[in-house]
């Protein structure tokens, strides 16, 4: 299995990529959708062998890939509405329940701690390099705890008021930690998407807008700063967070709200679910949905079919694997290639994508310097020889000048080619951006 | 192929052979009736003469049908299917202007001619004629759709036993239908609004009056109407309509198109008080089922086949076609005649969202994404 998906119906499915199917991994007819809708699923250890999933009811169970088994572990008591957010931090288990109720569980289901974090909670996901996590909901602004202590390590402050004096209403939908770079970010259903450094201030350090219906949810990328996002009419982006440009692309295919995407840690692939009933997984790259055999290096093929795949109920939550069925063993090559796009891809300007200080890049220049040397040479005789055209001109006599500048012409034409390079050498801002664009044309003219 | 001296005299053969029988009258066996029928006919459409030569030989083999003549038959069948027989270079010798039209005549005819070749190689091998095909439509080709819902489906099923309609099909509620309109909503709106009040049983009309519409969601709860119908308009005329289901969802948007009134109505019937057979064709998906479910829940359980009452929705290429018919047997029983009785209108679905009407912070289960989606003109989604 590739995928896991939990359903509104109850239903836990996996789905495996290479055969393009799905199957449920517990019985239907006994499911009630009041009680066992899936509301939130976690890996619940870093081999990815076991799967922690929350019920409407608020019970807890863990399920075991290889031994294809559900074992209840507890049930969440106190406060009202199902489990928003879930958490693993060695062996301790955190829950957080919409009315604010947020538990820490040890592994004999105990409660350690138990603290409230505000009502209307949406969402409650931890860090994975600091005992922290992040919650929000409906008004009720952005904190972070720290889980050792119950304190609360930083809480954010709302935008300030619109134009005409009015508060701003809170509306997150979702919240994460960003790995890396010790930021937060966060999803509004005011279409806007929010990125917080707890270090700097309280108020956000940077907008996103994105379309104009509620964005539902939020999802890592295999590069840092990359994230993706989705709404509720089933728009789904890439964003990079250092870059102007929003969003970075759109990808296609999805008819209605995405309730969940995950992205895959390593290769450019990120599955999404959503109420229309389809599982989705697209590229990345080539920002299409995955449906056929694409060339990752010379001798290296993803053999990939159209992965689309419809699970008869509506779909709440996914999770990715890091093993997928469709990606090759040799995942050496693949990651070499993909660090290679990543340099590809370089900084971001308004203008678009510029590739700068690439390796590729160097080679190229250096390339044309070395085209660049004997024309140089050219050039001084040349300079010379248009003062004798002038010259010559000056005495206008036509006849000789045709014999004797003819030849040169040609010459005169070639230096002002030449002088073009030359241009392109020198570090004229807008020049560089042209030459940067044609090297990468070059390139993918070469790959393809 | 014979070559064309031999051809002629096939044809002086054929010739005399139809003026022998039509001497010799009456005395022939049946099957040359036929054949001379078939003569009869190309002399006088005056057909190419290729088609005479193949008609001379049918009447040869319409007298000893033998396995091998069947195997001919057949390919020539199949033969008459597939080939053309005029191309772009027989219209060289007219001007290049000319020369598409001709063509296009051309083959026209002679597609005719085939199709007419065909009829009769089938009349001559009778019942061991190969199967008619079926004509290619753009629905009989429609494009493969992953979501076309089994018969037996245990978790379709198990989705539809949970879903909201699963009360009105249990028969938990009975269905009580409010209908109301935008607000200042002009003559023709209100028109279309009674019209939808006579044909659907326990409605009650309201005007709007300026009340927001989640308000009215929320008072209509209360009063516990089972369902809700707002009518838009554009340009004083009937656009659009909301159907929200009550009390949790879901809602959905249709674009009301083709508007006739039943005072327009070549011949119409006045409705009455029975309640209606509902009759829901061609929803086959998984939207589509939600669609069918929901406009079920429009119309009350029983129906009073006294009243001899049918409100029809006809899904084509998406399009809903909304009829309403009293229907009456003839005496023979086998044929019913109709009398159209409502409004005729056809509703193309927008969006669908689930729970109560919130366009703006609703979450959408299916929206139509026109660029997007409509890929090809195969591609179906009801």
């Amino acid at each position: 299995m590739d995928c896991y998906i939990g359903a509104t119906t109850g239903t836990f499915k996996g789905a495996l990529l290479k055969d393009n199917t799905f199957e449920n991994l517990n019985k239907v007819s006994t499911l009630d959708p009041k009680s066992d809708e899936i509301t939130s699923m976690i890996w619940n250890d870093d081999q990815q062998t076991e799967i922690l999933i929350a019920r409407m009811n608020r019970d807890l169970q863990l399920y075991d890939i290889e031994q294809n088994e559900q074992v209840s572990i507890l049930t969440v008591t106190g406060g009202t509405g199902p489990i928003k957010g879930l958490h693993k931090l060695d062996e301790k288990i955190v829950t957080c329940v919409e009315s604010g109720e947020l538990q820490v569980w040890n592994d004999k289901s105990e409660t350690v701690s138990e603290w409230k974090c505000g009502p209307g909670v949406a969402v409650m996901r931890g860090s994975d390099e600091k005992p922290e996590i992040v919650t929000g909901g409906m008004k009720n602004l952005l904190k972070t705890w720290n889980l050792e202590t119950g304190q609360q390590v930083w809480s954010a402050k709302n935008v300030p008021p619109d134009m005409l004096g009015l508060e701003i209403p809170i509306m997150i939908t979702d919240a994460r930690f960003i790995p890396g770079e010790n930021t937060i970010l966060e999803a509004t259903k005011l279409h806007e998407m929010r990125v917080y450094d707890p270090r700097a201030q309280r108020r956000p350090v940077k907008k996103i807008v994105f379309m104009e219906n509620p964005i539902m949810c939020t999802s890592l990328t295999n590069k840092t700063n990359q994230i993706l996002a989705a709404n509720s009419i089933g728009e789904m982006g890439l964003f990079d967070l250092r870059s102007k440009v929003h969003p970075m692309c759109k990808f296609k295919g999805q008819a209605g709200s995405i309730r969940s995407i995950s992205g895959h840690p390593t290769m450019p692939l990120a599955a999404s679910v959503g109420i229309d009933r389809f599982l989705r997984v697209h590229d990345l790259q080539t920002r299409k949905m995955v449906h056929k055999v694409r060339q990752l290096s010379k001798d290296l093929f993803f053999s990939i079919f159209e992965f689309q795949i419809y699970c008869k109920a509506r779909l709440n939550r996914v999770l990715l694997r890091n093993e997928l069925s469709i990606l090759n063993d040799r995942k050496s090559a693949a990651k070499k290639e993909i660090d290679e796009d990543e340099a590809e891809y370089g900084k971001m300007t308004e203008d678009g994508y510029r590739s700068e200080g690439d390796d590729d890049d160097v080679i190229e220049e250096d390339d044309v310097w070395d085209v660049m040397e004997p024309v140089a040479k050219k050039k001084k005789m040349s300079h010379d020889d248009v003062e004798i055209v002038e010259e010559v001109e000056n005495q206008k006599a036509k006849r000789k000048r045709k014999a004797v500048v003819v030849p040169e012409e040609e010459i005169k034409e070639e230096v002002e080619s030449d002088d073009d390079v030359e241009e392109i050498q020198k570090p004229s801002p807008k020049k560089t951006l042209k030459s940067g664009k044609k090297v990468l044309l070059k390139k993918k003219a070469r790959k393809v | 192929m014979a070559p064309k001296k031999s051809k002629k005299s096939k044809q002086e053969d054929s010739m005399i052979d139809f003026v022998e029988e039509e001497v010799s009258g009456d005395v022939d066996e049946e099957g040359f009736e036929e054949a001379e029928d078939i003569v009869v006919d190309s002399e006088e459409d005056e057909p190419p003469k290729k088609k005479k030569k193949v008609i001379k030989k049918e009447v040869k083999q319409e007298l000893e049908l033998t396995d091998e003549k069947l195997q001919e038959l057949l390919e020539k069948y199949e033969a008459s299917k597939s080939t053309a027989t005029k191309t772009k270079d027989d219209f060289k010798h007219l001007p290049k202007s000319q020369r598409g039209k001709a063509l296009k005549r051309a083959l026209r005819k002679d597609k005719r001619a085939r199709q007419e070749e065909r009829t009769k190689i089938r009349d001559e091998l009778g019942e061991s004629a190969p199967q008619k095909e079926v004509p290619k439509t753009i629905e009989s080709m429609r494009e493969y759709d992953a979501t076309m819902v089994d018969e037996q489906d245990d978790e379709v099923e198990h989705d539809e036993a949970n879903d909201e309609f699963a009360p009105y099909f249990n028969r938990e509620t009975t269905p009580k239908v409010m209908i109301t309109m935008t607000p200042k909503a002009k003559i023709t709106t209100f028109k279309f609004c009674f019209e939808l009040q006579k044909c659907i049983p326990n409605s009650e009309m309201f005007t709007r009056k300026n009340v927001l519409l989640k308000t009215i969601i929320e008072q209509a709860k209360e009063r516990e109407f089972t369902d809700l119908l707002v009518v838009h308009e554009d340009r004083k005329k009937p656009n659009g309509i909301i159907f929200c289901h009550l009390p949790e969802g879901p809602t959905a948007y249709f674009k009301i198109n083709s508007l006739t009134f039943t005072q327009d109505l070549k011949k119409f019937g006045e409705s009455t008080a029975h309640f209606p057979e509902v009759i829901l064709n061609n929803f086959n998906t998984r939207l589509g089922h939600n669609i069918a479910r929901m406009l079920a829940c429009l119309f009350p359980h029983d129906p009073k086949f006294t009243g001899r009452r049918v409100v029809t929705f006809h899904n084509q290429r998406d399009y809903i076609f909304f009829r309403h018919h009293r229907y009456e047997f003839k005496k023979e029983g086998t044929k019913a005649a109709l009398l159209e009785l409502g409004p005729r209108f056809t509703l193309r679905l927008k969006w669908l969202q689930k729970g109560t009407f919130d366009a703006k912070w609703g979450e959408f289960e299916w929206v139509l994404k026109r660029h997007e989606m409509e890929t090809s003109r195969r591609r179906f989604f009801l």
